[in-house]
């Protein structure tokens, strides 16, 4: 019921003008601002293509933001963007739980890379290509206030340095800010693995730049970001 | 969390809505995933069976019986170990200039400028081996000897001693003195110096065998290094085959045709040399080498039609049957019209 009243909505405009400009689709990446994932992700089960492009444009920022963190560079974005949503279409049969749509998408985002990575690494170690760089500049914020700035630097230039699998829980712990078990549930390991590549790149934050390494294992760590947070909040 | 979720809020793509259009057409348009990583695939696949191929090549394409890996090695001593893969090792004293000179299937020239060797040399039918000093050549077939350059660079004293087997002294450049000519065998030991110096121990043997220098014999007392002309060595070549001393003679020859590449006598001794060694010795290998280096001393002499024919007729005896194949048709081709066209045309198994 609620999708049929939700393609009376949506749907008539979809079927007036099927090639319209995404534009024309109401401009929102907020789940609360319209239907529910689950109403969305059981239209685009009916084969909605409005219902996709609702999807889409609601999770467009969160995939490309994620996207854009765990690879560190803005030139792989579009196609990662692509090959993720369209992984998604392709398994949304076996999306169990369609409110879940947010934490489901994130971890396509993540494998995907995750894969693009390391084929990327192979192809370097190949001499097919040459390993890619990560542009500080470009990838951090106009806006971001020094000390940050320096932590994310120095996290950066280690990921530069990491395995993939170890780079992306990295990223997802450090920068993302994800528990030990979602990074896990994400990238499909064990929480011991994914501890022990957090640790190890921590060693080598730690080795590189001692003043910004953190305690891994902690859940309750307090980082030179979040001693910053607090002075400001205190001031 | 807060924080890290701050972390996160500071790293985010420039997300214009063109570019979310973008996005959105391509994904609208595309059915399938991407699948243009596959080429990456492709083209490692490649490269890994291109590397394969490379190699394979590179060590089935080695000619039989000659490698072209020289080992080189040096213990603490400062003792130079050199070993080729046709078979000849070298052990050279800390200070000796040695080097290798040149290496082919029917030659080996290995030159001690300075200083000490010991050499250990396999056996190979058709395959030369000399050891080239300052003032002398040694030349082995399969043999283990040691040899000594001694004395100021001016006038250097040279001394071989044999462990093993046979090798042939003779002189190989203007020495004042009259031309050394010289079997040297298992045990003994031969000098150029007069009187001769106590013999050197083996640099590569702990517990050397216990050889007597053996003095110079009766016919070599009183002769040093000769300083023998090119002209010399010619008449001297000659006179000695018309005495019926072919190896003397063609000893002389391949001296005239190493110490002096530049004299107009050079090309003409090594084709002699060829013949001698072909017809008369019965060293193929050997006159193969002298005739190629006819070839190369004067491209243009007078005789080298009879140099190119004489290298077929070689080579189809030898039967090596692509070298005939090759001189064959490079004889044809140049002299399509000359006095051993017939020959020519019957050799190679035709």
């Amino acid at each position: 019921m609620f999708v049929s009243s939700f393609q009376i909505d949506y749907g008539t405009r979809r079927k007036a003008d099927y090639n319209a400009p995404v534009t024309a689709m109401p401009q929102t990446n907020r789940a609360d601002a319209g239907p529910a994932d689950s109403i969305l992700v059981a239209a685009a089960l009916a084969n909605e293509p409005w219902a996709k492009e609702a999807l889409f444009r609601r999770y467009v920022t969160l995939v490309n933001g994620l996207a854009f963190r765990v690879m560190g560079r803005d030139a792989d974005l579009d196609d990662l963007v692509q090959d993720s949503f369209t992984e998604a279409w392709r398994c949304l049969p076996r999306l169990e739980n369609p409110q879940a749509f947010s934490s489901w998408i994130s971890a396509i985002v993540v494998r995907t890379a995750h894969k693009l990575l390391r084929r990327r690494k192979l192809a370097s170690v190949l001499g097919l290509r040459r390993p890619d760089s990560i542009d500080l500049d470009a990838l951090l914020s106009n806006s971001v206030p020094p000390d940050v700035e320096v932590e994310l630097r120095a996290v950066y230039r280690t990921v530069s340095e990491l395995p993939p699998a170890t780079r992306i829980a990295f990223v997802l712990r450090r920068v993302e800010g994800l528990k030990l078990e979602e990074i896990a549930s994400m990238l499909e390991l064990s929480l011991a693995t994914v501890k022990r590549r957090i640790v190890e790149a921590e060693r080598l934050l730690s080795f590189a730049y001692p003043a910004i390494a953190d305690e891994p294992q902690s859940e309750c760590r307090e980082t030179p970001l979040a001693k910053s947070m607090q002075r400001r909040g205190h001031d | 969390m807060t924080e890290a979720k701050r972390l996160a809020d500071y790293v985010t793509p420039n997300l214009s809505e063109a570019r979310i259009l973008a996005q959105w057409s391509r994904l609208r348009d595309s059915d399938s995933p991407r699948r243009t990583w596959r080429w990456e695939y492709v083209f490692a696949a490649a490269a890994i069976a291109l590397m394969s191929a490379t190699t394979a090549v590179h060590f089935l394409s080695k000619p039989s019986g000659l490698s072209s890996e020289m080992l080189v090695e040096r213990d603490s001593s400062g003792i130079k170990y050199v070993r080729l893969p046709e078979g000849v090792q070298a052990a050279i004293s800390k200070n000796g200039q040695f080097e290798v000179r040149q290496r082919s299937d029917t030659e080996i020239i290995l030159a001690l400028l300075s200083g000490e060797g010991d050499f250990d040399v396999t056996h190979r039918d058709g395959r030369r081996v000399i050891v080239t000093t300052p003032q002398f050549d040694i030349e082995v077939v399969g043999t283990q000897f040691h040899v000594a350059v001694t004395g100021n660079e001016s006038t250097p004293d040279v001394l071989v001693r044999v462990d093993r087997g046979t090798v042939q002294v003779r002189s190989n450049r203007q020495t004042g003195r009259s031309t050394v000519e010289r079997r040297v065998t298992t045990g003994e030991t031969w000098t150029s110096a007069v009187p001769s110096p106590p013999v050197a121990p083996s640099i590569s043997n702990t517990n050397p065998p216990e050889i007597a220098p053996s003095l110079p014999s009766s016919a070599d007392k009183g002769n040093g290094p000769a300083r023998t002309s090119a002209k010399e060595l010619f008449e001297s070549a000659e006179r000695l085959r018309m005495n019926g001393r072919l190896r003397d003679a063609a000893a002389q020859l391949d001296s005239l045709r190493r110490q002096y590449p530049g004299d107009s006598r050079a090309p003409l001794a090594a084709f002699e040399l060829g013949r001698i060694r072909m017809d008369g010795i019965g060293d193929y290998a050997g006159a193969a080498t002298a005739f190629e280096s006819s070839l190369k001393l004067n491209p243009s002499a007078s005789f080298r039609e009879d140099v190119e024919a004489r290298l077929v007729t070689l080579y189809d005896r030898m039967g090596q049957k692509s070298a005939c194949e090759a001189s064959r048709r490079a004889y044809l081709a140049r002299y399509p019209r000359g006095s051993h066209v017939n020959s020519v045309g019957r050799a190679c198994g035709r």
